[in-house]
């Protein structure tokens, strides 16, 4: 028995040998005070200052987590917003458009402009792009039906609607509060299989 | 056996009868691959799907690799300990230690009436100790519930027979291995087996199966095992999405136990990159200098290299030198941190939009390595700004953008002081394993290793590394060179002796690119553990082709078993001509012809499977002009390596990865010298191919 399991332990111990380099690993301990080695990951250091006083939350659905988001870029309606860590996402009219640093990142995406969302009985289709776990993009597209539902809270004017969409991932929903202008005020929004939904939420 | 095969033919009928369902998970056999319990089936997983599987009962344990090459073909290495081998029958081994390797392929799809097929070929090459084929096939009854029946040959066709159609078959008597067993396949008596899996719930799974196994060798010759019945019983629990653990109760008279992982280089466990947001493209209407006057500004030309070369620090990367011009501007990167050229370049060329002056339009960006320009690749600023935030943006801008043959660095390039000379070093652990030793199937030494780089200027670099051992039984090796070559590598275990630190290598090596399409590489000093010398080697690679051609000659002296500075007597002319070529498909294939460390001459073939995240799996074989038997044990040098980016597991940009390769004996013909830098590797890394495989992420 004591060899059985011996041979037991050998072929776990082979299976991670098996798994692990037999020429080297590990990452540097010390680094060279003079130059990095190669192979070193930068440190966080892309984020833009904020461009004005704005800030809202971004809460991530999947994993209960929630973190400060600050406007960094803002062009014709589009607007990149950042967070601290230098995740980015970028808001057309308060659609979402697409995630950096997210995981499964929406790399890109085709959807219908704000205000052909957001009407009531509005169908449309949404194309994203994203990258499938070998690096290579993946695209699927999705049939979207906007209803209004019944809104209580906020301002005289503000409305509720949801955008329930099907694709080859199944079924996502999307939901937005927007003011009397038709302006997005807040919004939970879809982004991949993977990241799930992100929340986009003003701030208190 | 009549009623057997009856209730075969229903089982079948019932079968082919049956519609399509939503497939039940293929999962592994205690062989390896894909199947029932012991026996095979018809099913397959997932294309490029790569596991592991350790499966142990009574005397055996088998531990094996898998790999699904491609979504029909699939291969397996296996290492198999048969112990009390010396029971009835005298042996040098208590426990006999077997290498095989297998190949499966998928004849027929599961349709809405047919099952899948699977034909496949046990220990294709080995000894002998698992040798059969079979044909079998699967068929999905329900969400839950998948039937197999199959005829097996040989080892699988040795309880039951049903008889010989295709003639006889040699009995197996266990050599020296590693040739290939051609005039035996299919031959002999053949005997069919069957089986039911049932997934119980989304974890729990039984599988039922009529072994055609009758393990004649282990339980008949050796008498290890007593084989006293064909029906096979298991229950497997499915711990995660990556792991299966299973239970089992075989030939009425063994309990069985078996762990199963499998990982896919499609799914990565992080779902993709984590790593930080790209730099923002700047739209030239909030920057100022929309003609070139800038260029005649001193101060404000001079601190465009400064702006740049700090920004792209903080993306990890070095700029070696900046060449302004009015309306291009041309830049040399170092793209140290990443193994994703094409992302490395969208950064620079988001970089470039946050600090060039508006009137400069195109942006030539050069990825370096060793100070040879790998390519040149070229985008208008124009596209960046406009396709920043458009659908399939990275499509539309390749669509515009240019991939070009690097060039030599112009004379009014500005290089950026500290890029040379530079010296960098490190200090990291080490684990260095031998596998497969029958004394010993696994030894491994844990220590440190301290390496450094001096670079003189663009492509002459001094590097070395020291390692010391701080524990490991590298050093228990006592086994003795049989080989009646010049021992090249079958002293390997010599070179472990050393506790005292260790030279591995120390050189000094000289890169250049001559011309458009050709590189260059001398080195000459302590090259590998086991040689030192001289090494000289040229490549031909056009940026645009699949294919490159290359050569190498090296003159090396054997090292003294110390690893220090001292050499042996032998001393060989060593060197191949080497052509390669990246398919379509995702393959990679490299012929390398020429003469082997041990004066043989020979030639090698590799293929690997690539993917865009820099997953590698592969083969390689040699045969040279040393007989088989001069060769000795495996015959000729062969073997599989993965290699597994560990960017792929940390979702963090990385260029290391994590290399395994696994020869099943490590003998002196066909062997090769083992230089740091050959360049084929480091010029494809940001050729054109490889760009566009990976130009996906040039956003990200």
């Amino acid at each position: 028995m004591g060899k059985f399991l011996e041979m037991i332990a050998r072929a776990l111990i082979l299976c991670l040998v098996s798994s692990v380099a037999l020429q080297g690993c590990g990452s540097p301990i010390v680094k060279g005070a003079i130059g990095k080695m190669a192979g070193a990951v930068p440190s966080a250091g892309t984020v833009a200052p904020a461009i004005d006083g704005r800030k809202r939350f971004l809460v991530y659905t999947n994993k209960n987590i929630k973190f400060p988001i600050f406007p960094v870029q803002s062009d014709n309606g589009l607007e990149i917003w950042a967070t601290q860590d230098g995740s980015q996402l970028a808001l057309r009219h308060g659609v979402l458009v697409w995630t950096r640093g997210f995981g499964m990142d929406m790399m890109s995406s085709d959807a219908p402009s704000a205000a052909t969302i957001l009407r009531q009985g509005a169908s449309h289709q949404r194309q994203f792009q994203w990258l499938n776990g070998t690096g290579v993009p993946a695209f699927a597209t999705y049939n979207c039906q906007t209803e209004q539902v019944s809104y209580d809270g906020g301002a005289a004017g503000d409305a509720r609607f949801s955008e329930t969409c099907s694709g080859p991932y199944g079924a996502f929903k999307n939901e937005y509060i927007t003011d009397s202008s038709g302006a997005v005020l807040e919004a939970k929004q879809w982004v991949s299989p993977q990241v799930g939904t992100l929340y986009f939420e003003p701030v208190e | 056996m009549a009623a057997w095969l009856r209730n075969l033919c229903l089982a079948a009928s019932a079968v082919l009868m049956t519609p399509a369902q939503a497939q039940v998970q293929p999962t592994a056999s205690l062989a390896g691959p894909v199947g029932l319990i012991d026996m095979p089936s018809g099913d397959m997983p997932a294309d490029a799907t790569f596991s592991l599987s350790t499966s142990h009962f009574g005397p055996l344990s088998r531990n094996t690799l898998s790999f699904q090459i491609t979504p029909r073909l699939s291969a397996s290495f296996r290492y198999t300990a048969t112990r009390n081998w010396d029971r009835v029958m005298s042996s040098n081994y208590e426990t006999y230690f077997d290498r095989s390797f297998d190949l499966r392929y998928k004849l027929v799809n599961e349709g809405k009436h047919l099952p899948a097929v699977v034909l496949g070929i046990n220990d294709i090459a080995g000894t002998g100790q698992w040798a059969s084929e079979y044909i079998a096939a699967t068929k999905t009854l329900s969400p839950k519930v998948k039937v197999t029946a199959g005829l097996g040959w040989g080892r699988l066709g040795s309880f039951g027979a049903i008889g010989a159609p295709f003639g006889l078959r040699q009995s197996v008597n266990i050599g020296q291995g590693g040739t290939f067993r051609l005039a035996d396949l299919f031959g002999g008596d053949v005997a069919p087996f069957a089986g039911v899996e049932w997934q119980a719930t989304n974890r729990l799974g039984l599988k039922l199966e009529y072994s055609s196994d009758a393990y004649t060798l282990e339980s008949d010759d050796r008498q290890v095992f007593d084989h006293k019945s064909p029906f096979n019983f298991g229950v497997e629990y499915q711990l995660s999405r990556s792991a299966r653990l299973g239970a089992y109760y075989l030939y009425g008279s063994q309990f069985g136990i078996a762990a199963h992982f499998a990982l896919n280089p499609q799914s990565s466990p992080t779902g993709g990159l984590l790593g930080n947001a790209p730099p923002l493209v700047r739209d030239r209407s909030t920057l100022g200098a929309r003609s070139g006057q800038w260029l005649s500004d001193p101060t404000a030309s001079a601190a465009l290299p400064a702006a740049v070369s700090k920004a792209l620090a903080t993306q990890g990367m070095t700029l070696e030198s900046l060449t302004p011009g009015a309306t291009r501007v041309e830049v040399r990167v170092r793209m140290n941190p990443t193994d994703n050229a094409a992302q490395a370049v969208g950064r620079v060329a988001r970089v470039l939009t946050a600090t060039m002056p508006a009137s400069v339009e195109q942006f030539d960006i050069l990825p370096v390595s060793n100070g040879m320009a790998l390519s040149k690749v070229v985008i208008n600023r124009r596209d960046m700004e406009t396709l920043k935030d458009s659908f399939k943006a990275d499509a539309a801008l390749r669509a515009r953008s240019q991939i070009l043959p690097g060039t030599a660095e112009p004379a009014d390039a500005l290089r950026i002081a500290g890029v040379y000379p530079k010296l960098t070093y490190g200090v990291e652990p080490y684990f260095r394993a031998s596998v497969f030793d029958p004394d010993n199937p696994l030894r491994a030494d844990l220590g440190l290793r301290l390496s450094g780089r001096y670079e003189f200027g663009p492509g002459l670099v001094l590097s070395g590394s020291v390692t010391q051992k701080l524990i490991g039984n590298l050093d228990g090796s006592t086994r003795p060179s049989d080989s009646v070559l010049q021992r090249v590598r079958s002293e390997a275990n010599l070179y472990d002796k050393s506790s005292g630190p260790v030279i591995e290598h120390l050189t000094l090596a000289w890169y250049a690119k001559p011309r458009e399409d050709v590189y260059t590489r001398v080195t000459a000093g302590y090259l590998e553990r086991m040689f030192g010398g001289v090494s000289a080697e040229v490549l031909w690679k056009p940026v645009n082709s699949r294919l490159g051609l290359g050569a190498e000659v090296n003159y090396v002296k054997q090292r003294d078993f110390d690893v220090g500075l001292g050499f042996q007597d032998y001393g060989v002319a060593t060197g191949h001509v080497s052509a390669y070529y990246t398919f379509k498909s995702g393959f990679t294939a490299q012929l390398d012809v020429g003469r082997y460390l041990a004066g043989d001459l020979g030639a090698t073939l590799t293929i690997d499977r690539e993917f865009a995240n820099g997953w590698r799996v592969g083969a390689f074989a040699t045969l040279t002009d040393v007989p088989f038997e001069d060769f000795g044990e495996g015959s000729f040098d062969k073997g599989i390596r993965v290699s597994i980016p560990f960017s792929w597991f940390t979702g963090q940009p990385s260029t290391k990865s994590q290399t395994t390769v696994l020869r099943p004996v490590l003998r002196d013909g066909g062997a090769r010298l083992d230089v740091d830098g050959r360049l084929y590797e480091t010029v494809r890394s940001k050729d054109a191919i490889r760009l566009d495989q990976q130009w996906g992420s040039f956003w990200r």
